[in-house]
């Protein structure tokens, strides 16, 4: 029977690409995706029932990374720290098509980091990671609906935010943060 | 109209091959498939240099340390002059050739040269380098062996430099300059270097223990050098002690 060190360790490796991929992806910094492996990885320990589940293990991993990774980037920016990358790369919507062709897009990266994490979450798989709203559901354990909603209320408030750009916040509304 | 897979769907299919949805999509998607070596590289990336650098903590269920002092960045090709001027010393110095065994009496030999964007040049036992200096390693061993190559700060941190990755430690023949390089992390103090070839595998475990076996024993052990205990008949040992400076 193999021993929980070792079952960690075999776990580490097959598991942690993945989040080290997530992080690198949100953070744009290998450092700062190093350390958040670290940190997502022992808050995963803490379920190693789940963590051992070959069929739904993935989307779970996906979403703890992602949900980790974003708090860091709003904690970043939050204390001015330089040195995350500011643009999420996005996955291209359609063969061969240039992914700063979709405005949304643009613009959820502009700010993304005004609102919570549950809408960050959403914002992100559609806008940045290409998912399908049924995806983004079941890896957030929300239903698709939900995700509709919250992302139509994250561009509406996104729009209104960057129409003023320069001159005040964003206006309060489900999702937003101070 | 065929939309790109998501993240989410790559990782999957990286996953389990067999199981994922994707397969047929990506033989056809030149950017899915553009993305998708991109993730390999970069799982690549994790067990290689990450994954040796991190395990300890996540075993113990730390997280990293605050400050970063530890950051032994293990780099596949040096950055250009050092690369260059590695290149040009191990082609042009003067120093023993290919199979050179060391010292009368020892098995196993270690050189050490740290480098610059002015050049590399072979470090002596004990010598005060950047903290931030680049190495490149050599080992040579009169027999094939298989080699490990560690270090231990002052604070007691080990790293494991070569093979970064793996199972297993390396093969190697007569005189072997290491692939990669090591960046030190910048924090002041000694940093002490172990090869370790033995004729047969040695778990890393097994020689990690040895190592802070050993320095939990001595406070001096790590500038005096000493040999590393318990490990099988027949393994080697060269060591190197680099005092690194602001």
């Amino acid at each position: 029977m193999e021993d929980p060190r070792s079952q960690v360790a075999r776990l580490y490796r097959e598991l942690g690409p993945v989040v080290y991929r997530r992080c690198l992806r949100l953070l744009g910094d290998r450092a700062a995706a190093e350390d958040a492996t670290q940190e997502v990885f022992v808050k995963l320990m803490r379920d190693m029932d789940r963590l051992k589940d070959r069929e739904t293990v993935l989307p779970w991993v996906y979403r703890v990374a992602m949900n980790h990774c974003l708090n860091v980037r709003r904690d970043a920016r939050r204390r001015g720290q330089d040195g995350l990358a500011e643009d999420l790369e996005v996955v291209p919507d359609v063969q061969g098509e240039r992914p700063d062709a979709y405005p949304d897009r643009q613009l959820a990266q502009a700010v993304l980091a005004r609102f919570d994490e549950e809408t960050q979450a959403v914002a992100v798989g559609v806008l940045v990671d290409g998912m399908e709203h049924e995806e983004v559901a079941a890896v957030l354990g929300i239903s698709r609906r939900t995700v509709s909603r919250k992302l139509s209320r994250f561009l509406e408030n996104a729009r209104k935010f960057v129409a003023r750009t320069g001159t005040g916040e964003a206006e309060s509304d489900e999702g937003a943060v101070p | 109209m065929t939309r790109c897979a998501s993240e989410l769907a790559l990782e999957a299919y990286l996953f389990d091959p067999t199981g994922s949805t994707i397969r047929d999509h990506l033989e056809g998607c030149a950017p899915c498939r553009v993305r998708l070596s991109r993730m390999e590289r970069e799982g690549e990336e994790f067990r290689r240099f990450v994954e040796p650098r991190t395990l300890e903590r996540v075993l113990a269920g730390r997280k990293p340390r605050e400050s970063r002092w530890k950051r032994l960045l293990v780099t596949l090709v040096p950055a250009g002059g050092l690369a260059a001027a590695a290149a040009a010393m191990f082609l042009f110095s003067p120093g023993p050739p290919d199979g050179y065994v060391g010292a009368k009496g020892t098995p196993l030999s270690l050189r050490v040269w740290a480098g610059a964007d002015d050049g590399a040049r072979e470090l002596a036992d004990g010598e005060r380098i950047p903290a931030d200096a680049r190495l490149r390693f050599r080992v040579a061993s009169g027999q094939a062996c298989r080699l490990w190559l560690l270090s231990v700060d002052g604070r007691g941190e080990v790293s494991r430099l070569f093979p970064a990755a793996g199972d297993a430690p390396a093969t190697v023949t007569g005189g072997t300059t290491l692939p990669g390089g090591a960046a030190l992390d910048g924090q002041p103090g000694p940093e002490r270097l172990y090869a370790i070839c033995s004729p047969e595998p040695i778990p890393f475990d097994r020689v990690e223990r040895a190592l802070r076996s050993t320095l939990a024993a001595d406070d001096g052990a790590l500038r005096r050098g000493a040999s590393l205990p318990g490990l099988p008949a027949g393994a080697a040992q060269a060591t190197m002690l680099v005092e690194k400076v602001p």
